[in-house]
């Protein structure tokens, strides 16, 4: 697993701990090695976002 | 007490709309990826084909009857669109011109049944006429299968739309002759 996913996998797992919808973050992950480099690095962008903002406002 | 009570609803409402701004997002990126998807297919497996009315489908940020979306649901829309889209491409792959023409989405989309058949048919059209394709084919079906209503609602709108107006898609017989 290269740098990039392994860094999604575990973004999405903490997600997903804290109850985002799993079922959509388990298909980006499956469709990401479908994506071209832009592509993955928005997706892996927007979750670790998310996922500041998250601990940020707890 | 009670001071400490108000904060966590404000916390948990204020993560909340945090995490739909985000869903948002990714809902904009999937209406993009596919576009793009369906748009690079077509222009490699049936030049010609004006796609751009049906790539810019999954990016709509309404149902066809006007129902507004929120971000789940544009992101499921634009899922299965991309998925219906990508899966007629494929179909008129091969096809003569004229018999492409005279097809139709309508008509393609109209005698499609969504559910296990449909995917192992759209996953091995695929693997032979666009491999690059087939994996995003597969997991994007996987993850749309349980989502019976919703396919049936951009199914019927897609057929809609290009009923009521087909020359949103169309095909140009000369281009690439």
């Amino acid at each position: 697993m290269n740098t990039r996913k392994a860094k999604l996998h575990e973004t999405i797992e903490r997600l997903i701990a804290i109850h985002e919808d799993a079922a959509e973050l388990r298909y980006w992950e499956s469709i990401f090695d479908n994506l071209s480099d832009q592509e993955q690095e928005m997706v892996l962008s927007n979750l670790e976002h998310e996922l500041a903002a998250v601990k940020e406002a707890q | 007490m009670r001071m400490e009570m108000e904060p966590a609803f404000e916390t948990d409402t204020e993560t909340e709309v945090a995490m739909e701004g985000f869903r948002e997002e990714r809902a904009e990126m999937l209406q993009d990826i596919t576009k793009r998807k369906i748009a690079e297919t077509a222009l490699l497996l049936t030049p010609g084909l004006d796609i751009a009315a049906l790539a810019t489908f999954a990016a709509r940020g309404e149902t066809f009857v006007g129902k507004k979306l929120d971000a789940r649901e544009r992101l499921n829309y634009a899922a299965i669109a991309g998925f219906l889209g990508l899966f007629y491409v494929l179909q008129l792959s091969g096809m003569e011109k004229e018999a492409i023409a005279a097809r139709g989405i309508a008509a393609t989309l109209g005698t499609m049944e969504f559910g296990p058949d449909l995917l192992e048919k759209a996953s091995a059209l695929a693997r032979e006429r666009m491999p690059s394709a087939a994996s995003f084919m597969e997991k994007t079906g996987d993850f749309i299968k349980d989502k019976q209503s919703l396919i049936e609602d951009v199914r019927r709108s897609m057929i809609e739309l290009a009923t009521n107006d087909p020359g949103l898609i169309s095909l140009n017989l000369n281009e690439h002759a």
